[in-house]
């Protein structure tokens, strides 16, 4: 039988955020996503803030309507991945068989370990995570035969908990106790839809045939089947496996709505820049490009903080790197879905991916002149820092930083 | 919390690997570092920024050294009574 750690760090971003600063140990701490101060929601709450109703994806001024005390902080990127490289590098030390699920879970597997000997291995990461990183750092262990259940696990017991499941016998006893949207890979909407079916827990899911969950829930009713019996055979994916990227994108929440196409522009051309720079860094061209932004509340929507997306894409005729050019189709989508009203946000990405070499050769001298100038920016802002060399239109542009999402994406290989 | 980005002169010990801020001056002050409870780092092309966030007695701050310049400043400070 397998031996899976699942480890999650506890309201992560905030508690690096309290260890860093003491002055906000046992406070309601709200951290900001984006790193921004405003126009953005809460990507983490404290435990002391979760305990007084604040969630996770809340706007600001819902969590200081619930929490009028709480301390709100900006998020801290390179500082949440700091930490995180580190604490990989404690998981390292154990097995080689590690999934890092997201910027602060991960999967271990101990081929050799049994369960008693997995519960002393995770005191002592939890003991090492003290004094490495600091002494308000906590995480919740889940001990199990299989990922799902070891995630579950350690959902039970937060913060700072270690649940074991044993064996089938005790899978079947906590099924029992939970919601179903409480294990991983049950969303609103497959609840919502067993509901309709009449399948309040997972006894009673149990009690419905396989065939049925095949008709109702085409191939995921199988999964559900085993869910339900505490099955699971998904493998620990290692870390050194290098996923497909499958896209490369970025957005940008606006400092203030506007209708103005020329900020409009810029802003997208910085955007364009960017992910052609990371597309050149992982040697990879794009040939679909997709073009989306939000309005900015109107009166109507705002009175139900409703978000009006809107979005296009096109496919180029030639895979590109260039910025120049993913901005030239960018904005052409862009003027055919604009309805002239204000913009909150706006974002692109580029994918339908393939290696960038070996190239096909341009016989077009602005397209080498294209290149060359595309490789020496690279290797000067590589240096000296983003946009330290650009277009003159940007002179004037808002700074736009990447940061990455708590899932990680395309930024994973920088933590190996 | 304040954002400060003002070059400040720092005592640092250099002790098994680490870099240890010990006292620093602002604004005519002397503060004398308690505790260093985080240390990270950025970038920002070939530069690497050392981030340190210390307590000296009840008030928080955060120092920066920047590799590149050899040069220390003070990001972020906060002191005085705690709001409850």
């Amino acid at each position: 039988m397998r031996t899976i750690l699942h480890i999650d760090m506890n309201s992560y971003f905030a508690t690096i955020e309290q260890q860093a600063n003491p002055r906000l140990h046992g406070k309601p701490v709200g951290v900001t996503g984006g790193d921004r101060e405003s126009r953005t929601v809460l990507c983490t709450a404290s435990v002391e803030a979760k305990k007084l109703g604040v969630k996770t994806g809340m706007m600001l001024w819902e969590a200081q309507k619930i929490c009028p005390s709480i301390t709100i902080v900006p998020g801290d990127s390179d500082k949440y991945l700091y930490c995180t490289t580190k604490i990989i590098d404690i998981f390292k030390s154990y097995t080689p068989f590690l999934e890092i699920f997201s910027i602060d879970e991960a999967f271990l597997e101990l081929p050799d370990a049994d369960i008693n000997q997995a519960a002393t291995i995770s005191r002592e990461i939890k003991a090492r995570i003290k004094v490495e990183i600091g002494e308000w750092v906590t995480c919740s262990v889940g001990i199990s035969y299989n990922k799902l259940l070891a995630k579950l696990a350690g959902g039970l017991q937060k913060p700072d908990g270690l649940v074991i499941i044993a064996d089938q016998r005790e899978a079947l006893q906590i099924l029992d106790q939970v919601e179903l949207d409480e294990v991983c890979g049950i969303g609103p909407r497959i609840k919502q839809r067993l509901l309709n079916m009449g399948v309040r827990d997972f006894k009673t899911l149990r009690r419905v045939p396989e065939e049925y969950l095949l008709a109702s829930f085409k191939s995921y009713g199988a999964i559900l089947y085993n869910m339900a019996r505490g099955i699971d055979e998904t493998p620990v994916k290692p870390f050194y496996l290098k996923e497909e990227v499958k896209s490369v994108g970025h957005c940008h929440t606006l400092d203030r709505d506007t209708a103005d196409p020329v900020d409009v522009k810029q802003i997208l051309l910085k955007l364009c820049e960017l992910v052609a720079y990371r597309l050149r860094r992982k040697q990879l061209k794009g040939k679909t490009i997709h073009l989306w932004y939000r309005s900015a509340f109107t009166p109507e929507t705002a009175a139900l903080r409703l978000f009006y997306d809107n979005g296009m894409q096109t496919t180029l005729n030639q895979s590109s790197s260039d910025g120049w050019i993913i901005f030239q189709a960018a904005w052409q989508i862009f003027r055919q879905i604009w309805d002239g009203g204000k913009i909150r946000m706006i974002g692109i990405s580029v994918s339908g991916l393939l290696p960038g070499k070996p190239a096909n050769v341009s016989w077009l001298p602005e397209d080498h002149r294209r290149e060359i100038l595309a490789q020496t920016m690279d290797k000067i802002n590589g240096k000296f820092g983003d946009f330290t060399l650009h277009r003159g239109t940007l002179l004037q542009s808002v700074q736009i930083r990447r940061k990455p999402n708590p899932f990680l994406s395309d930024r994973r290989f920088k933590l190996l | 919390m304040s954002v400060i980005g003002e070059p400040i002169d720092v005592w640092v010990l250099f002790s098994r690997y680490r870099m240890q801020p010990h006292s620093f001056i602002w604004r005519h002050r002397l503060i004398k570092i308690n505790k260093i409870n985080l240390v990270h780092t950025s970038k920002d092309g070939s530069a690497i920024f050392y981030h340190f966030s210390l307590s000296a007695g009840n008030n928080f701050y955060r120092l920066k050294f920047d590799n590149l310049k050899l040069a220390w400043f003070l990001e972020a400070a906060e002191e005085g009574e705690q709001s409850c």
